[in-house]
């Protein structure tokens, strides 16, 4: 059996996921960052993104994540996000209206709303989609 | 002696009051449920941002940011104080108020300034003479951590620019149903977790992208979640202390409703004994 690693996926507001993994690939800061068992210690920022995880029956699993931080020690990983998403709790029409704001407000930028906030959500909403849609590819 | 009709006017009174406090008691219960599976839900992300904290503590020592060097001379301090939003909490706001009179008294030499999180603090405070540089309103029954960024940053803001040495918090702890602490606590400096037990003490973590960076987003995530934490505790106090301050309401309202049936019985036996006594008279009188 392949080595795994303790993960823990949290918010200010809840846990969201924990559980052993075989590999998971982390959106840092500075780039996506892949995580095996026995990793060195690594203390990352995160971006908005994707966390793709390997569990050990082979299946993957899939979280969004916004902001915040992520511990990394050789036997336990520790997401300490902002805001964090299972793929079956993202709700595609809201992102998928969220998106359309956005993009209406990139076309015509009010003076509340600047370009790189509404260019944030648009990311935001299409990592959300892209989440949302492979799970549903999966079942 | 009230007359009959009086009492039971009274009596009336009294029962629809029952009935008032007795429908916010059980609100106040299953409010209370939630607001603790609230607490317990924050739980996770505050203990494993102290293991990180620890942990970090413990690889450098030497390293410090603004945020954990505690200054040497304390002449000014910014307390933010959570209070709840609604009365009828019994003496929960009053004894956290007492508090922090005290707490004005022992620093009268030092500039104090005061962050209000609830409108009963708001209320008191603003009635006596001391500087509040900001207020919070309409969020104590359900605390977002979004609606208190405002006064974490505010009050960040004050502590790195040098204006104040010290950020502190009043609130109530949450002990159990029937009982909470005013509660006093630091949140800048950040006091340091207790450290747990590492394998190796002589190891570094990778940073990504640079230690200060790192630190800063750690330190401020971690002064909002010990915020949002005593936020939430105070709301599950809140709810508790209602709960409780309601039923004894009711109770109240019970034992005047009885002494009140009594009295009305009382006099509607006299006023009958009276009748009689008229009859019997006026019945001697024409025989």
């Amino acid at each position: 059996m392949a080595s795994t690693v303790k993960i823990d996926v949290v918010t200010p507001e809840r846990g969201i996921y924990s559980g052993e993994v075989e590999f998971v690939v982390i959106p840092g800061t500075m780039g996506e960052l892949g995580v095996y068992p026995k990793h060195a210690p690594l203390l990352t920022t995160l971006q908005t993104g994707e966390l793709r995880m390997k569990l050990p029956e082979g299946k993957e699993e899939s979280i969004f994540v916004s902001g915040g931080f992520c511990e990394i020690l050789p036997d336990q990983i520790t997401v300490l996000g902002d805001v964090a998403e299972r793929a079956d709790e993202i709700d595609e029409e809201r992102a998928q209206a969220a998106a359309h704001r956005a993009e209406e407000l990139m076309k015509a930028p009010t003076e509340k709303v600047d370009l790189s906030t509404a260019e944030a959500s648009i990311r935001k909403s299409s990592i959300r989609l892209k989440i949302a849609q492979k799970r549903k590819k999966k079942r | 002696m009230a007359s009959g009709k009086e009492i039971k006017n009274k009596i009336k009174t009294v029962s629809n009051t029952k009935k008032i406090t007795k429908a916010m008691q059980m609100v106040a219960a299953s409010k209370m449920k939630k607001a603790q599976d609230v607490v317990a839900s924050a739980r996770p992300y505050s203990n494993k941002i102290r293991a990180v904290l620890s942990h970090l503590a413990q690889i450098h020592p030497e390293y410090k940011h603004p945020y954990i060097q505690h200054r040497e001379e304390v002449k000014s301090i910014c307390a933010i104080v959570i209070t709840t939003d609604k009365g009828l909490s019994g003496g929960l706001n009053g004894n956290l108020l007492r508090n922090v009179l005290k707490f004005i008294r022992a620093n009268k030499e030092k500039t104090l300034k005061f962050i209000c999180i609830g409108r009963k603090g708001g209320a008191f405070l603003k009635r006596l003479d001391i500087n509040i540089i900001g207020e919070i309103t309409g969020i104590s029954e359900h605390p977002k951590l979004l609606d208190l960024v405002p006064a974490i940053t505010l009050a960040s803001k004050e502590y790195l620019d040098g204006n104040v040495d010290e950020v502190v918090c009043f609130y109530n702890t949450f002990v159990n149903t029937m009982s909470q602490n005013p509660t006093q606590s630091t949140l800048i400096p950040v006091p340091i977790p207790e450290k747990q037990k590492l394998d190796k003490s002589n190891w570094d973590y990778l940073y990504e992208p640079e230690a200060k960076d790192v630190m800063e987003t750690l330190l401020k995530r971690y002064i909002e979640a010990v915020l949002y934490e005593l936020a939430l505790e105070n709301s599950a106090s809140e709810q508790s202390a209602r709960m409780v301050a309601m039923k004894a309401a009711t109770e109240n309202a019970g034992d005047i409703i009885e002494i009140l049936n009594v009295t009305y019985n009382k006099s509607r036996q006299a006023s009958i004994t009276q009748e009689l006594s008229e009859i019997v008279a006026g019945a001697n009188a024409i025989g």
